[in-house]
């Protein structure tokens, strides 16, 4: 699949480049970094330079621009964040650079999990994905399909089960 | 049978456990306390895989539509900065020539408005920054930003920024955040992310929903409530407990409105909040909050003691 060097600048093309890539950078930086709060708008952000940059990127190097770009995005905030730590003036004798949004998720693990969401039954991934992916809060799941409050949470807490019974111990 | 229904009950509770606890309902403890420590901890890998699934599996439209937006806010600013660019360096020619102000080099931009006006100016790497009525900002490619005036600042993660006012700096590391410094007022409110405030014998980090302020010396530091953007980007003006006296500075931002205020003490305290665009209701709101009546010819407000 060859694409001209010029074609990522019209926006159809870019487009198509975004639905291609915009995943898998996303789970690159979640992966690596354990970020996932910032996952989407370091992956934004690099797109967006992609963007600025289109005349200089060829298709063949995309990826691995994207990759460095948010990359580098994300070290930077880092290094910020040790700056304003040191003009902190808090003495903490109990201190860890491990913060809890940072905890690392394995490829492995997150295939498992993708794969048990998709094989869901019926009843229960529907609930699992109006809530994850539409955004639906239960009650406004409950509305739509004209159930309970308490019959969309026993879904949802069947789903869940259903994740913990095929994924095993962890 | 008394004791069947309790049970049923119980496990009508237990059905919902999960689903409570994955939507924030139920807390980690008390979630802990219902399944045994193996459940527990494999529950939580699960629910942080489930937290980066969220993400990564979220609708490519929906990141791409909020891609497209930013890229054209940048658009937009690209062209504003080259006119500005042109139109700036005639000025420099003359003051270079009269020799005025050593601070403004030849790659600052400067940015105003008027009475009632708001202005946003688009960075090139998508931060914004919205300028209040009657404010000036100057903005060096070093993203040196001089300000006198309020204005709200989005500030891209991962960049560094500094703000300078007359009564104080402000450095910024990817945030939300409000910086007023009228007269001898100066404001820092945080909305998001971190922002540190350098004053002359201190510094001060603010966190998100933090606030530091400081009114002809006197330093005070309030919490705000859960506010994610200034008062007047959404039309209006809001103080709490500020000496009327910058009060009326705001009227006369908003309005254009001359104060004459004689006999009348503008060190009492004024909190509340006035319509942007309602010179009317504002000043009622104003006379009746600080117990005076107001006279107004043209633009010109006379208030007097009740």
């Amino acid at each position: 699949m060859l694409k001209n060097l010029k074609d990522i600048c019209k926006p159809e093309i870019f487009k198509k480049v975004y639905f291609l890539f915009a995943k898998e950078v996303k789970s690159f930086l979640i992966f690596k970094y354990g970020n996932v709060k910032q996952a989407e708008d370091l992956t934004q952000d690099a797109f967006i330079k992609l963007w600025e940059n289109c005349k200089n990127v060829p298709f063949n190097k995309v990826k691995n621009y994207l990759f460095t770009v948010s990359s580098n995005a994300f070290i930077n905030i880092k290094k910020h964040e040790q700056v304003v730590r040191k003009y902190q003036k808090t003495t903490q004798t109990n201190y860890t650079n491990e913060s809890p949004e940072f905890k690392l998720i394995e490829k492995e693990f997150y295939g498992k999990l993708k794969k048990t969401i998709n094989s869901l039954p019926e009843k229960q991934k529907e609930v699992f994905l109006m809530n994850r992916i539409e955004k639906l809060k239960y009650k406004e799941i409950a509305s739509k399909l004209n159930i309970s409050v308490k019959a969309v949470e026993k879904r949802m807490s069947l789903a869940l089960k259903t994740i913990r019974e095929k994924i095993g111990n962890v | 049978m008394y004791n069947k229904m309790k049970e049923t009950n119980k496990n009508i509770d237990r059905d919902s456990i999960l689903a409570k606890w994955l939507s924030g309902e139920i807390s980690d403890e008390a979630f802990k306390k219902s399944v045994s420590k193996t459940d527990y901890l494999a529950y939580q890998k699960i629910k942080n895989g489930i937290l980066a699934y969220d993400v990564i599996e979220r609708p490519l439209e929906k990141s791409f539509a909020d891609i497209e937006s930013k890229i054209q806010i940048k658009n937009k600013s690209k062209i504003k900065y080259l006119y500005k660019k042109w139109a700036f360096s005639i000025a420099a020619t003359f003051l270079l020539l009269l020799g005025v102000n050593y601070f403004f080099k030849a790659s600052t931009t400067k940015y105003t408005t008027g009475i009632g006006e708001q202005k946003t100016i688009a960075l090139l790497d998508g931060s914004e920054v919205i300028l209040n009525a009657n404010s000036t900002l100057f903005l060096n490619k070093n993203r040196d930003v001089f300000l006198n005036g309020e204005a709200f600042f989005k500030i891209k993660k991962g960049t560094s920024f500094m703000v300078k006012t007359k009564n104080g700096k402000v450095k910024v590391l990817g945030t939300k955040f409000s910086v007023a410094s009228v007269l001898d007022y100066f404001q820092v409110n945080c909305y998001s992310g971190k922002v540190q405030v350098l004053q002359k014998n201190n510094t001060k980090i603010l966190m998100a929903n933090q606030s530091y302020r400081k009114i002809n010396g006197n330093i005070a530091e309030i919490d705000q409530t859960k506010k994610h953007i200034p008062y007047w980007l959404k039309g209006e003006t809001h103080f709490k407990s500020t000496p009327a006296k910058y009060v009326f500075k705001a009227l006369k931002n908003q309005y254009g409105l001359k104060i004459i205020a004689k006999n009348i003490d503008d060190s009492i305290l004024f909190t509340g909040t006035f319509p942007n665009k309602n010179k009317r209701v504002a000043l009622d709101i104003v006379a009746d909050a600080l117990q005076l009546k107001y006279k107004i010819q043209n633009n010109s407000v006379t208030l007097l003691k009740k």
